[in-house]
């Protein structure tokens, strides 16, 4: 009898020991990072006294549409946004979240009633001021530009490209998240002023930063080229450019595009 | 006596009848544990199993997929892993109820054939940005070793990335293009001659003369074949014609300098007369040429009856994608030729217009796979996506079993695929037609062409412009619903967001995780940019269709 409890111990000992069992915090991590919300509610409730299951289950609520509940989801975002006891790092998702959802909910007016009087922008400071040099902050100050942006008004636009510009001026974080706001600065530039002068100099920085999607890299340095080439005027850097096009991306359906215009400049030029 | 016996005889029959049921049901557990376990069955549970299911049924894909599947096995099994790959074929026309209630039912294949919209994809399927640009393994001692999985295509995925969510679900697997099938015989009894037409003047001398032919000789002859039910050649050969035409329109300086003009600022510069509305248009004219050489009845018949109708040597030409190429050819009795669709020569009057030959070369991939978000074996499954998608592989499966392009660089194109060759063209992208911007818009302007053809119109390009300025609000409507879907849009994104950080709070990520998922994360910041400026494009596109409307162009006749 004594041997079989032994061998039972052990085997449970080992069983426990080989098993790649997550932990608790982990299972929630990342049942909502693979946007399975069931899931994710399932393992909220089992775990309900964790932090992490706190925020996920908010979450849930807001961005969970088929069991909805923004009432709860966003009351809780803002609660574990405003508790300073909380991890920084929960704080600030639950604080972004919140923001975002209530600014993209009361862009149709009257059909959320619920995200009314909610001042994004307020948050949208704290977090870029509480964590300046945070991918967060990038987000955070896209958000806000965006709703300026679509404002209609000629001193919001502005308004908005100088909170990007000095945004940039001060950041020293992550350098992936600098292309996507040099990309927007150029737009900008652009839909507002027809200022390409400006527009190229974003775009390339964004360039020069690093751009994640390769589809996108691949279209900004031709937009660089184009712009040189159709807009300024500068038949040197439209050349530098569109080589450099070439040679990165030779395979690309916009590469015998990219030849001919080189081609029908050295013509031009003889 | 017999009588005595029967109830020792019937005990015995219950008792055997019960032991039958008895081992049946065993048996029938048995089976069914073996076909539904996870990893293969009760027998062999060391054997990791994945499913791939899709749609095509053309001749010689699932060959070439079982090939694949065998080559795959073996390699892993001489690396001492068990595994098992099985192949799930659902027609076309079930498929899409069918893969949506797999993806719902959470417990879906873990490769499966993408249709649908963005948003399915971007609910069920895992994003495979990060693992795009890793080296695929599998190309280890071929013309493509040390490139990038993305980079090892012929358009570097571009025709996988998603618009919406700048994410690509899937990855594709084959080229295609629209080339024409000519019955040889039936062209040399008709014009007596082998030539094939080298321009669309010739193809319409051609046509007449096997109009001519069938009526000589009492058959009924249809110059060219067109699955008119879902008016897919129409489309195909009005945009090729309008791109002839028009590509020339792609190198107008746009506002933002992409390399394609964007349909917003074509319909803005087209509201303000700033095109030849002329050349716009020329395209509706010669649609009406190719028309009067359809069948009677084409609105109604579908691809099959077409192909039928082609086997019975009824038909001269038949435009038609490289996907029924080998099924066209081989089903055949007759010698087939394949041929490009003709271009405006100079001896056409729109040659005035003709812009050149739009490139092929890098886009068109399609036949996109991808992980659903619930499969369970997605280390395996992604691996045997860059098995499939390999240099040797994807020929292997692609030009050697079911004669299709393959997707991959530097592909060697033998026989018959020597047709289907990406067109080099005039260094040029084809031009789209802005007479539509959605789905619905998309078939008011094709049974405008339609009627056109089987009303025979007179004035074809001014009936086709007022039909169009008709049509309006239809598309403002459509641009209307795009611009509300967008705060739906933006909050999926942010939803998208903190699901990403929420994998990035988990301190024990591997590093390459870790890296896959800021890739990801900082994606997503560039991807809500690109919606910005496309919210912006969307309404661009309404001012312009609105300032069309008010400014009522029907009374303008077109010359």
């Amino acid at each position: 009898m004594k041997k079989i409890w032994v061998m039972g111990c052990f085997l449970l000992i080992a069983s426990s020991l080989l098993a790649k069992d997550l932990s608790p915090r982990e299972q929630v991590l990342e049942a909502y990072s693979n946007m399975q919300y069931p899931q994710a509610r399932k393992l909220v409730n089992r775990y309900s006294k964790l932090p992490e299951s706190r925020l996920v289950k908010a979450l849930c609520a807001v961005f969970d549409r088929k069991k909805q509940d923004l009432e709860y989801g966003l009351t809780e975002l803002k609660n574990i946004y405003n508790d300073k006891s909380f991890n920084s790092k929960l704080r600030i998702q639950a604080g972004l979240s919140y923001a975002r959802a209530a600014q993209t909910l009361q862009m149709r007016e009257g059909v959320y009633p619920i995200t009314e009087g909610i001042d994004y922008n307020d948050i949208y400071d704290s977090i870029k001021s509480s964590w300046p040099d945070s991918p967060e902050a990038c987000f955070a100050v896209v958000y806000q530009s965006q709703s300026l942006f679509e404002s209609g008004k000629k001193e919001d636009k502005a308004k908005g490209i100088s909170i990007l510009e000095n945004f940039l001026s001060h950041y020293k974080g992550p350098k992936n998240f600098l292309a996507a706001i040099n990309i927007l600065l150029a737009d900008q530039y652009i839909i507002n002023y027809g200022d390409y002068r400006k527009a190229v100099k974003y775009l390339s920085y964004a360039h020069k930063s690093g751009i994640s999607n390769p589809r996108s890299r691949e279209i900004i340095l031709f937009r660089i080229a184009r712009t040189y080439d159709l807009k300024l005027r500068d038949k040197k850097s439209a050349q530098k450019y569109y080589r450099l096009f070439i040679e990165k991306y030779p395979n690309s359906s916009s590469a015998p595009i990219a030849k001919r215009y080189l081609r029908e400049m050295e013509v031009k030029n003889g | 006596m017999a009588k005595k016996d029967l109830p020792e005889n019937n005990s015995f029959a219950n008792k055997l009848g019960l032991f039958m049921a008895l081992a049946f049901y065993v048996i029938s557990v048995i089976m069914v544990a073996i076909n539904t376990s996870e990893s293969s069955g009760i027998i062999d549970s060391d054997v990791e199993t994945i499913t791939i299911a899709h749609w095509q049924l053309e001749d010689g894909f699932r060959q070439g997929f079982d090939k694949a599947i065998k080559q795959y096995e073996a390699m892993k099994a001489k690396e001492g892993k068990k595994v098992k790959i099985i192949q799930t074929t659902v027609p076309f026309r079930g498929y899409k109820q069918w893969y949506i209630t797999q993806l719902i039912s959470g417990d879906p294949a873990d490769l499966i054939e993408l249709i649908g919209s963005s948003r399915v994809f971007n609910q069920y399927f895992i994003p495979l940005s990060s693992y795009i640009s890793e080296i695929n393994p599998y190309n280890k001692n071929t013309p493509l070793e040390g490139y990038l999985w993305k980079d090892t295509y012929i358009d570097g995925m571009s025709s996988t990335l998603d618009p919406i969510y700048a994410e690509y679900f899937g990855v594709g697997m084959v080229f295609h293009s629209v080339r024409m099938y000519v019955n040889k015989k039936l062209l040399f009894d008709a014009t007596g001659s082998k030539k094939m037409p080298q321009n669309f003047n010739e193809w319409m001398i051609c046509c007449k003369k096997l109009r001519e032919y069938g009526k000589k000789n009492g058959k009924s002859i249809i110059p060219i074949g067109v699955r008119g039910f879902d008016k897919r050649t129409l489309e195909t050969v009005f945009r090729n014609y309008f791109s002839q035409l028009n590509a020339n329109l792609n190198d107008i300086d746009s506002t933002f300098c992409f390399n394609k003009m964007p349909a917003a600022e074509l319909i803005m510069l087209m509201s303000k007369n700033k095109l030849n509305r002329d050349r716009l248009l020329a395209a509706v004219d010669l649609i009406k040429e190719i028309g009067m050489n359809f069948s009677k009845g084409f609105t109604a018949t579908d691809l099959e009856q077409t192909k039928f109708l082609f086997f019975t040597g009824n038909v001269g030409f038949f435009p038609e994608g490289s996907w029924n190429g080998w099924s066209v050819i081989k089903n055949s009795p007759f010698e087939v030729e394949v041929i490009n669709i003709p271009l405006i020569g100079v001896n056409n009057r729109y040659h005035k217009y003709f812009a050149g030959q739009a490139t092929e070369i890098g886009s068109n991939v399609s036949g996109r796979f991808g992980i659903p978000k619930a499969s369970k074996k997605f280390d395996l499954a992604l691996d045997f996506l860059r098995f499939l998608t390999s240099y040797r592989i994807n020929q292997l499966v692609m030009a050697d079993n079911c004669k299709w392009p393959p997707a991959v660089l530097k592909a060697k194109y033998k026989g018959i695929l020597e047709k289907f060759k990406p067109i080099k063209g005039d260094a040029l992208l084809a031009a789209s037609p802005p007479f539509s911007v959605g789905r619905k818009s998309r078939t008011k302007m094709l049974e405008t062409l339609e009627r056109i053809i089987v009303e025979n119109i007179d004035k074809p390009k001014m009936y086709f412009w007022n039909e169009f300025i008709a049509n309006l609000p239809f598309m403002m409507e459509e641009v209307k619903q795009s611009l509300d879907s967008s705060e739906r849009q933006f909050f999926d994104i942010e939803g998208q967001r903190s699901s990403l950080t929420a994998g990035l709070l988990d301190s024990k990520l591997s590093t390459q995780k870790q890296k896959a998922l800021e890739i990801r994360y900082s994606m997503g910041l560039e991807n809500l940019v690109e919606r910005i400026r496309q919210e912006y494009s969307a309404k661009v596109s309404l001012e312009a269709l609105e300032r069309l409307q008010k400014e009522n162009f029907v009374v303008q006749e077109v010359k």
